[in-house]
């Protein structure tokens, strides 16, 4: 279990390498990559994020969550990574990566992570587009 | 109400509130150690209207354990706590 808030995400091929090495009954795992889209809400051309997490609660709050998936959906293993400052268009924002016996759990606790993630982590995103910028609000 | 004088908590904000503020952190005198009281005091230094603090649209930390919104109102504090206030998470 891996939670990680950071400027850079590691090499998406490491983290599953990782997990795959972590046990041999793993059948399935299923990746969530957020990426920056080129639009804002209102249409305007985005720029960048800049996004800005809690110095402690977001690490906890993550790796609360990850503990929570894990039980609940009898994952073998979880990986969240989520970067901090200056993201541009087309660039990685986030990595969820789940390992499970099979696909059926895999699919629930992903969807379940990526929701919890962006409702709960106190980590924010200011939208920079050519008509200006925003803190957005969920 | 309880009726405390000099009760001296630090307030950080984070994220659109730092900028409402203008700072990311306050030290607040409360002299009712509540929640309530607290936002009151709060909302008498914001620069205007639409910065004030909508309770139902913050993330709140005490000591950084976060509190559920049902909790609030049960809120004591006591000098030298540290008051998280946060948006609403956006990340992802």
């Amino acid at each position: 279990m891996k939670a990680k808030i950071s400027e850079r995400l590691d090499p998406l091929v490491e983290i599953i390498s990782e997990l795959k090495r972590s046990s041999d009954e793993i059948g399935a795992i299923l990746v969530f990559i957020g990426v920056v889209r080129g639009r804002g809400r209102d249409g305007s051309k985005v720029l960048r994020l800049e996004y800005e997490a809690h110095p402690t609660l977001a690490n906890k709050v993550m790796r609360k969550i990850l503990e929570e998936a894990i039980s609940k959906h009898g994952l073998i293993g979880a990986t969240i990574e989520h970067r901090v400052g200056e993201v541009k268009v087309g660039e990685d924002i986030m990595y969820v990566v789940v390992a499970s016996r099979h696909r059926g759990e895999g699919f629930k606790a992903l969807e379940e992570l990526v929701d919890r993630i962006k409702k709960e982590v106190p980590i924010w995103k200011k939208e920079v587009t050519e008509s200006g910028a925003y803190w957005v609000k969920e | 109400m309880q009726r405390r004088a000099g009760v001296v908590v630090r307030v950080r904000l984070f994220a659109s509130l730092r900028e409402a503020f203008g700072t990311s952190e306050i030290d607040v005198i409360l002299h009712e150690n509540t929640f309530e009281y607290l936002i009151k005091e709060l909302n008498k230094a914001v620069r205007s209207k639409d910065q004030v603090l909508d309770v139902d649209r913050l993330l709140v930390a005490v000591n950084e354990e976060i509190i559920s919104h049902s909790k609030l109102r049960e809120l004591k504090f006591k000098s030298g706590d540290l008051i998280d206030l946060m948006p609403l998470p956006s990340g992802g």
